[in-house]
């Protein structure tokens, strides 16, 4: 097995806010949100960027200490202590976060707030792409601080989301769900099935070509998944290279995007 | 012809493209996120008798200099050696694969001076592999240094006419989708013949080389040891722009 990952700052973005991180049978990324306001409802700036860090590092920490049994509950406690050694506000952790483990037999893909994921059929070009989407703003692992968290976000948002599947021979489906069921969302690969599973932030959601969107569908997402050569660095020379094309057909990514992959080789 | 590489895990390719064809490590097995590609084409026909050594220990001393910089794993090193025809000393390998013992006893003078031979392919297979890298989303910038003490007179363009086979050759490596920059530089040695001095002047004025040419007069060793510090912080300065798209910055001797 063989981890990569890596994070580009978006067209619209001063600050990445997004981050990633992986080892050869681990890795996760986190998405910072970039607007967060107060309970008054006030614009703040609460650094988000630091807190995708946070927990990006707590989740490579901890992962160690506990293969295969993380979970975004578990990694935002940890991010949370860092934060409070950090004096930083809660809101700091306003950021979502995506998980790839190697679980001996098959990946385990966690996704607490939006984002991407794909598996390739070994040997093929062929994918399974699954997106989750949040009618409203995404659910923050942050939200699972406190007992009342899930609920305070479901009755400001309506706390629902979207699984959409595009399987590898084309059918599709489509899963609505509300965090009160499930505040993350979990998909399994298995290694003699799919030798490649690739998770990314909302990013990937934010292309535009002049001026507008450009809709993340097969076209978009074929491109995106276009990995080449595999060794080392590939992730950092895959994200950066693709980027690099795209934006030669004037395809830019208004928001920042990170991608993490594991690969069975 | 030496072995360079002692990793068996490390696949040497062939490349039977361009006039000459080149070898290189298979991209299968590169790891890093981009490579400058330096290649240095030395003059070892028979008027070399006397600083060949000199010339090995720098081409060593390069090496072992370039072995110890932040960004040697970033670096592909290829060795061309020129008398009546251009040979291929090593192709394309990582510089940690490269024992710089084995340059010993390559540089033995011998015939004549296929100097666009190797101007020619040193520019074509930049050109080829640089291209193979970035079509796979490597960086790839690249740095040729060609180093002679004489004019053109053998080889497959052994004739004056054929200079702007070597004027094209350094033109088409230059385009974007080749590498990010290439880099000729020309090291005219021991120039003590002003006739010599001056057909080597027009060579580089018309293939178009990037830099000026150094004209050293003379083939003492401090003179040759100088070549291999050149080297190093040509082939440096080369890497330190790979990922800019911007030339290295200007080289001076």
């Amino acid at each position: 097995m063989r981890g990569g990952s890596h994070f580009v700052m978006g067209h619209s973005h001063s600050v990445c806010e997004d981050y990633a991180a992986s080892t050869d049978t681990f890795a996760a990324l986190s998405d910072g949100c970039s607007v967060v306001k107060d309970e008054e409802g006030n614009r703040i700036d609460p650094h988000t960027d630091i807190g995708a860090r946070l927990l990006v590092c707590a989740a490579m920490k901890l992962q160690k200490t506990d293969p295969g049994g993380l979970t975004a509950k578990i990694v935002v406690h940890g991010a949370n202590d860092a934060r409070r050694l950090l004096n930083l506000p809660e809101e700091t952790l306003s950021a979502t976060l995506l998980m790839l483990t190697d679980m001996k037999g098959y990946i385990l893909a966690e996704i607490c707030g939006d984002g991407a994921v794909a598996a390739r059929v070994a040997g093929t070009s062929q994918w399974c792409i699954s997106t989750v989407l949040y009618q409203s703003r995404p659910f923050y692992p942050r939200y699972l601080l406190s007992d009342h968290g899930v609920g305070d976000f479901q009755q400001s948002t309506g706390g629902l989301f979207t699984v959409n599947t595009t399987n590898p021979d084309g059918s599709e489906c489509t899963q609505a769900s509300s965090v009160r069921q499930r505040a993350w969302s979990t998909f399994q690969y298995e290694t003699l099935r799919y030798d490649l599973v690739v998770a990314m932030s909302d990013g990937a959601f934010s292309f535009t070509q002049d001026g507008r969107s450009v809709t993340f569908d097969q076209t978009l997402a074929g491109r995106l998944l276009d990995f080449r050569r595999m060794k080392g660095d590939f992730m950092v020379r895959h994200l950066r290279g693709v980027l690099k094309e795209l934006a030669q057909d004037g395809i830019v990514s208004q928001d920042d995007l990170s991608m993490i992959a594991l690969y069975e080789d | 012809m030496p072995k360079f590489v002692d990793d068996d895990n490390a696949t040497i390719d062939q490349h039977k493209v361009g006039h000459f064809g080149f070898t290189a490590v298979s991209l299968d097995d590169l790891e890093s996120s981009g490579y400058t590609l330096a290649t240095i084409a030395c003059d070892r026909s028979g008027s070399t008798q006397g600083f060949q050594k000199p010339m090995e220990e720098a081409l060593k001393a390069s090496v072992a200099a370039l072995l110890r910089h932040p960004n040697s794993e970033s670096m592909m090193l290829r060795v061309l050696t020129f008398d009546t025809e251009c040979a291929e000393l090593h192709g394309f390998i990582p510089l940690a694969d490269i024992e710089p013992m084995r340059y010993n006893g390559s540089l033995e003078p011998r015939g004549m001076t296929a100097l666009f031979d190797a101007c020619i392919n040193g520019a074509e297979a930049a050109s080829e592999y640089g291209k193979q890298l970035i079509q796979d989303r490597f960086n790839a910038n690249g740095i040729l240094i060609v180093i002679t003490d004489g004019m053109n007179n053998s080889g497959r363009f052994f004739q004056n006419r054929d200079l702007p086979q070597v004027a094209k050759a350094f033109q088409d490596t230059q385009r974007n989708e080749c590498l990010e920059s290439f880099a000729t530089i020309l090291i005219g040695v021991n120039l003590q013949d002003s006739h010599v001095k001056t057909i080597l002047e027009d060579f580089h004025r018309q293939a178009g080389f990037s830099t000026d040419m150094i004209a050293l007069m003379d083939a003492q060793p401090d003179t040759i040891a100088k070549i291999g510090a050149f080297i190093s912080s040509s082939v440096s300065s080369t890497s330190t722009a790979l990922g800019t798209g911007a030339p290295s910055q200007s080289l001076t001797w």
